[in-house]
C-alpha cells in the first residue's frame, strides 16, 4: 500500500483526534484490515513522541512484539544483571557519602578557602624549583589528543584538521575549524585541536577559550582540558593557574596524564 | 565513541568501581540538576541515574554496543527518557513488590530501602523501557542520516509548527508546497525506519 499526501494527512488527523466520531471508527477499521496502514500509524505515533517530545499514549505492553519483550525480561533477570545492580547501589551509595563529606559548612569552606589563597601567593611570591618554561617544554607535546580515525561517520573534515596539525599547519587548522563550526557537537576533540593551535601560535586566551569550552560541552573529558589549560598556564608563567588545573588531574588516579600532572606538581613546589 | 568513552563503557559492563566513580563524578551532577529542576528530588536523582547506568549495560548485553557518538550525552538522554516517563505515570510508584531475587540478604535497613526505590519497577516494566529507549536510538539514527534541510523541515513539524510560519520559515511559495515537502521528508524517514534491521524487533502490529 502507497501512502499519498491524502493518506498522510488523514493519519495525522486520526492521531490527533481531528476527525469525526465516524470517520475516527472508519480509519480504525481501516487498520484492522490493513496491517501496512496500522504499521505507518504506529510508526508516526512514535516519531510524534520521539521528536516531538510529546506524550501520545500507546498501549505500551502491546507495542512491542512479546519475544522482545520476553527477550529483555530474560536479561533483566539475568545473574549478570542482579549482580550490576548491586555493583550499581554500592556505587551510589559510595558517591553520595563523598558528596556529602565535600559539603562542608560555610565558614570552614571560607577559610579553607582563604588558606588555598595564601598558599597560591606565596607560591607564586616564590621561585619554582623548575622553571615554568622548561616544564612546559618538557610535557607540551604529553597526551595529544585522540585520533579522529577509529571514529565513524562524517570524520572526513575531523580527520583532516588533524593532519593538518600533525604538519604544524596551525593557521589552516583554525580556517578549518572556524569554516565548519557545527562539527564541534559531533567531534568536541576539535576544540582540542583549536586550542593546541592557538597555543602554537601564541594566542594563549583563545587557547584557553578553546578548552574552556571543551570541558564544558564534553565534561566527560575534562581531564584534557586540565592538562592543557596547565600547560598554557606553564607557558605564561602563571604557576599558580597552572597549579590549579594540574590539582584537578590528581584527584582522580584514573585520569590520563595523572601521574604526569603529579610531576608537574612536585616540581613547581 | 572515543577510546576514553570506550574504556568507561568497558569498565560499567565489567562492574569497574573506579570507572563507574569517573562517570558519577562527571554525570550525575549533570542529571541531578535536570531532575531537580523538573518537580523531581535528590533521591528521585539517584533512582534515575542508577536504572539508566542498568539499562545501558543490559542493553549492551542484549544486542551488544548501541550506536552512539558520545557516551556522556548518551547516557544523559537515557536520564531524559526515563524521567520523562517517570513524570507521565499519573500515580508514582513507590512500594511496589520486588521480585525476590533483588532482595540480597545481610544489607542494612536503608541499603535495602535504597535498592527498593531503586528497583522500584517490575521486570516487565524496565523491559518496556529498555525496548522504548532501543526504538528511541533506532528512530534517532535513521533521523540523522536524513539530509540538513529534511531534519530541519520534521523537527519544524512535529514542533506542532503551522504550515503558515513554513513559508517564511523555508521561503515556500505555498502551504502546499510545505506540505508536499513534509510528506517527502517524512516518507524518507519511515522508510528508513522500516529498513532498519531492528525494526521488527521493536513494533508489533
Amino acid at each position: 500500500m502507497s501512502i499519498n499526501d491524502e493518506k498522510d494527512q488523514l493519519i495525522d488527523d486520526f492521531i490527533h483526534l481531528r476527525l469525526t466520531k465516524s470517520a475516527h471508527e472508519a480509519f480504525e477499521r481501516e487498520m484492522r484490515n490493513d496491517s501496512e496502514l496500522a504499521e505507518i500509524v504506529l510508526i508516526n505515533q512514535n516519531l510524534i513522541q520521539i521528536l516531538g517530545e510529546n506524550n501520545i499514549q500507546l498501549d505500551r505492553s502491546n507495542a512491542f512484539p512479546k519475544s522482545s519483550i520476553i527477550e529483555a525480561k530474560k536479561v533483566l533477570a539475568s545473574d549478570y544483571v542482579s549482580n550490576m545492580r548491586n555493583v550499581l547501589s554500592e556505587a551510589n551509595t559510595s558517591y553520595q557519602s563523598k558528596s556529602e563529606k565535600k559539603s562542608i559548612p560555610l565558614f570552614r569552606y571560607l577559610s579553607i578557602a582563604a588558606s588555598i589563597a595564601i598558599i597560591l601567593v606565596a607560591f607564586s611570591l616564590f621561585p619554582s624549583d623548575r622553571d615554568s618554561s622548561e616544564l612546559y617544554a618538557d610535557y607540551k607535546n604529553e597526551l595529544l589528543p585522540v585520533s579522529f580515525v577509529e571514529r565513524s561517520e562524517n570524520s572526513e573534515i575531523a580527520e583532516k584538521v588533524e593532519a593538518l596539525f600533525k604538519n604544524k599547519k596551525h593557521q589552516q587548522v583554525l580556517n578549518l575549524i572556524n569554516e565548519n563550526q557545527d562539527m564541534i557537537a559531533e567531534y568536541p576533540n576539535i576544540l582540542i585541536f583549536q586550542g593546541l593551535s592557538y597555543r602554537e601560535l601564541n594566542q594563549n586566551q583563545l587557547a584557553l577559550d578553546a578548552f574552556n569550552k571543551f570541558e564544558e560541552i564534553s565534561p566527560l573529558d575534562a581531564y584534557t582540558a586540565y592538562w592543557h589549560k596547565g600547560l598554557v598556564f606553564l607557558k605564561l608563567d602563571k604557576n599558580a593557574e597552572a597549579k590549579e588545573a594540574f590539582s584537578k588531574l590528581v584527584e582522580n588516579a584514573n585520569y590520563p596524564g595523572y601521574q604526569e600532572a603529579k610531576e608537574i606538581l612536585k616540581n613547581l613546589k | 565513541m572515543n577510546k576514553k568513552d570506550n574504556l568507561l563503557l568497558e569498565g560499567l559492563v565489567n562492574g569497574n568501581k573506579s570507572q563507574i566513580q569517573i562517570i558519577y563524578t562527571n554525570l550525575f551532577p549533570k542529571v541531578k540538576q535536570f531532575v531537580m529542576r523538573n518537580n523531581g528530588n535528590l533521591e528521585d536523582a539517584e533512582d534515575i541515574f542508577q536504572k539508566s547506568l542498568l539499562q545501558l549495560i543490559s542493553r549492551i548485553k542484549l544486542r551488544g554496543i548501541p550506536e552512539i557518538q558520545s557516551l556522556e550525552a548518551y547516557i544523559f538522554t537515557i536520564n531524559k527518557n526515563l524521567w520523562r516517563r517517570e513524570l507521565n505515570k499519573k500515580e508514582r510508584v513507590t512500594n511496589v513488590s520486588i521480585n525476590e531475587q533483588y532482595n540480597e540478604s545481610g544489607q542494612n535497613a536503608d541499603d535495602n530501602h535504597k535498592i527498593k526505590r531503586f528497583m522500584g519497577s517490575s521486570l516487565e516494566e524496565e523491559a518496556l523501557e529498555l525496548l522504548e529507549q532501543e526504538r528511541w536510538d533506532t528512530y534517532q539514527n535513521c533521523f540523522i542520516k536524513l539530509s540538513e534541510n529534511c531534519q530541519k523541515i520534521l523537527m519544524y513539524f512535529f514542533s506542532k509548527k503551522p504550515y503558515s510560519s513554513f513559508l517564511s520559515e523555508f521561503g515556500y511559495t505555498s502551504e502546499t508546497v510545505a506540505r508536499q515537502r513534509v510528506f517527502k521528508c517524512k516518507g524518507k524517514l519511515i522508510q528508513a525506519i522500516k529498513s532498519h534491521k531492528n525494526f521488527k524487533k521493536l513494533l508489533e502490529i
